[in-house]
């Protein structure tokens, strides 16, 4: 059961988002519930911190009168529930939206102008969030999720290439697929987390097995799938043509 | 000598410094303002008594040996009567205020003694006996040749270096009292460093005083180089607001267009609405309202949300890179969006560093989209908790090869390109605790910059 909050300072709009949400979860069958719908963010940081859970906030960016806006609301919350869904609520069509998504990775926001628009929104955002909950059962996709500054990265494990000492102490560069960024830490740590998809094959590289496409024998070289490659240290040779296995070894050989 | 020669000659010598005096305070200030013949007799009278005045004290100064006292006390005396009797003078020629009057009248009196000490330069032999014939000759050269010569002199550089329009703003920037304090105490100053010069005569090669003047001398430079480095970041700012003035006004005029073409429309939905409020068709009043609601946000919002965001770009130099890179997309009809949630004041890297790395990512994600309908790109600059992040993303068209982004001649765009993402790193490798950022994500190529600010 996800619980859900309302915090929006428009007594008429909060009743007509309890009210349509109410009937939609009926409608649908969601497995969800109201909470708490207030106009004071307090309160719904109070209700969130009685009992932690992954729950679903529709929020008003523009509270008046109160101590923090919704922003600052949506830091709090994040504090608490990592994994709940925010969905931000807005008068206004300037929402600096991409702000939200980057620092509360906020779900998707709804302008309230319009009431027609705003239950559009709401079942939209109901639709994505059961589909997403549906996703998330099945997967069972590892992720790697690390610090950076002031963001926190996930990066599928399947996707990360290989890491590399970056040419400053602490210091580690991440090749995945899709991503390239630098974060602290070390090797050493990242080869006892992965010990067993991650191959330490050199002083500089940690590769992922899965994504080696060749390697020259000859030259201490591999090819990745991405097209980057890496060295490796001598006696690792042995270490990998077992790794890699008989598939890949005649490609190898062939080299 | 008799009280009345020495009066004689102390008339003659005060009505030559008189005459300096009321020239250069003329070079300074301007024309004297004598408006009838009544103020111009007042100001002839008063330094006809400035002269007699100066004269008569002189000779019982000198009558009653006060010029002896020790550390010329005495002669510090008769400079500050002369200084106070200048100022009345000056007082009475331009009706200035205090503060300049004194100020003017320390001026002149450093002056007059810049070009007495020039014409001093050729008298090394200080002390006259005047009972000697030879002796006299040469202290009335001394006095009536060479000394006019020297202050002349001072005269025609003041002319030279135009010191009148110096002079000018100097009055204008209003002397503060701590300034009016130092140069009232310019009398005994100049007697305390005569003072150290006679004390470590006998020391050759060290002297408080040199080091004192070269003390000012640097002083002067430093804050001469310093008034120009802020001259320089004033015009450079001013340069970015005429910039960001031209954009508001170029936006307004886009604004008024749009608000002419919402105000036709407007009235067909007016008059539309009115036939069905006649009907006491309330749903279909409603949806008129909402149409008209959206129209507004949509024709006439985005320009003026754009100018919020920019407005929130404190940093000049970010801002004017990002008016002009507003003016290219407009150009070029490139769709984009900016994020600035809360101002943006200040950052550790240096400014043109900054704006060299943001150039890059700008001019990458244009050239991405360039020409192309469905392109869009989308600028964050978020700064808050000591973080500051660049986000610029933009619609990916062609493939990246991720390893190969940022080799030098590595390029999406076909060869010879590629060298902005390897400047961009070149540069962020110069600092600590920055970091480049690069992702795909749903169509989009991304870049991100994030800075620690503490």
């Amino acid at each position: 059961m996800l619980p859900v909050y309302i915090c929006e300072d428009d007594e008429k709009i909060r009743a007509a988002q309890k009210e349509y949400l109410r009937k939609q979860i009926l409608i649908e069958g969601y497995d969800m519930e109201i909470v708490l719908c207030s106009g004071c963010p307090e309160d719904i940081i109070q209700a969130v911190k009685e009992s932690p859970k992954r729950g679903i906030y529709f929020l008003d960016i523009e509270l008046k009168g109160e101590s923090m806006d919704g922003f600052e609301l949506g830091q709090e919350i994040r504090k608490l529930d990592s994994r709940g869904f925010l969905i931000y609520v807005t008068a206004f069509q300037d929402l600096a939206f991409e702000t939200f998504r980057y620092h509360l990775e906020a779900l998707d926001y709804i302008v309230k102008g319009n009431p027609r628009k705003m239950q559009n929104g709401i079942r939209h955002c109901l639709e994505v969030i059961t589909e997403r909950m549906h996703e998330e059962k099945g997967e069972e996709r590892e992720y790697f999720s690390v610090k950076v500054m002031d963001v926190i990265k996930h990066i599928p494990v399947d996707e990360i290439v290989f890491f590399e000492t970056a040419g400053r102490t602490h210091r580690v560069e991440l090749h995945a697929v899709n991503d390239r960024f630098d974060f602290i830490g070390s090797l050493k740590e990242l080869e006892d987390k992965f010990k067993e998809r991650f191959l330490r094959v050199h002083r500089a590289y940690l590769v992922n097995v899965e994504q080696i496409a060749e390697l020259d024998l000859k030259g201490r070289e591999m090819l990745m799938k991405n097209g980057e490659r890496c060295l490796f240290a001598r006696g690792m040779k042995g270490a990998l043509v077992e790794q890699i296995g008989s598939g890949l070894k005649d490609h190898v050989l062939s080299l | 000598m008799t009280f009345f020669e020495v009066m004689c000659g102390n008339l003659l010598s005060e009505g030559m410094t008189t005459i300096f005096f009321v020239g250069t305070s003329i070079l300074l200030l301007g024309e004297i303002p004598y408006k009838n013949r009544k103020h111009y007799y007042t100001i002839l009278g008063s330094l006809v008594l400035y002269i007699v005045v100066r004269a008569l004290i002189g000779t019982i100064f000198y009558k009653t040996g006060m010029f002896m006292w020790p550390h010329n006390g005495g002669e510090k005396i008769f400079d500050y009567i002369t200084i106070a009797g200048c100022m009345a003078c000056l007082w009475v020629m331009y009706k200035k205020p205090f503060g300049t009057c004194l100020g003017t009248a320390v001026f002149l009196k450093i002056m007059y003694e810049a070009g007495w000490s020039l014409a001093d330069l050729f008298a090394p032999n200080k002390f006259y006996h005047l009972e000697i014939l030879t002796d006299r000759r040469e202290y009335l050269f001394q006095e009536w040749v060479m000394t006019p010569v020297g202050l002349l002199l001072v005269f025609f550089l003041l002319y030279k270096t135009k010191a009148g329009n110096m002079f000018e703003q100097w009055e204008e920037q209003k002397l503060r009292p701590s300034v009016l304090v130092f140069l009232s105490f310019y009398p005994i100053l100049v007697q305390i460093v005569q003072e150290f010069v006679d004390m470590y005569e006998r020391d050759t090669g060290y002297n408080p005083a040199t080091t004192i003047i070269f003390l000012l001398v640097i002083y002067i430079i430093f804050i001469y180089a310093g008034r120009e480095g802020i001259q320089k970041k004033r015009i450079e700012d001013q340069n970015v607001s005429l910039k960001q003035q031209g954009a508001y006004i170029e936006n307004l005029e886009g604004l008024q267009k749009e608000v002419r073409r919402f105000r036709h429309d407007f009235k067909n939905m007016m008059s539309g609405m009115y036939l069905q409020a006649e009907e006491g068709n309330l749903e279909a009043i409603q949806e008129y309202i909402q149409e008209m609601t959206e129209d507004f946000d949509l024709q006439v919002g985005s320009q003026i949300r754009l100018m919020n965001q920019l407005a929130n770009i404190r940093v000049t130099e970010v801002k004017g890179l990002f008016l002009e890179k507003m003016k290219t997309m407009q150009e070029e009809e490139i769709r984009w969006e900016l994020e600035v949630l809360k101002p943006f004041e200040k950052t550790r890297l240096r400014s043109t560093d900054l704006c060299r790395c943001l150039g890059i990512l700008l001019d990458n994600a244009m050239e991405e989209v360039q020409g192309r309908k469905d392109g869009k790109i989308h600028i964050m600059i978020s700064s808050q908790n000591g973080y500051t992040t660049f986000l610029v993303k933009n619609t990916l068209f062609s493939p990246v090869d991720f390893h190969k982004l940022g080799m030098a001649g590595y390029s999406t765009k076909g060869s010879g390109r590629g060298i902005g993402l390897n400047n961009y790193k070149k540069i962020l490798e110069k600092y600590e605790r920055t970091l480049p950022l690069t992702t795909i994500q749903d169509g989009y190529f991304i870049q991100e910059l994030k800075i620690q600010e503490v």
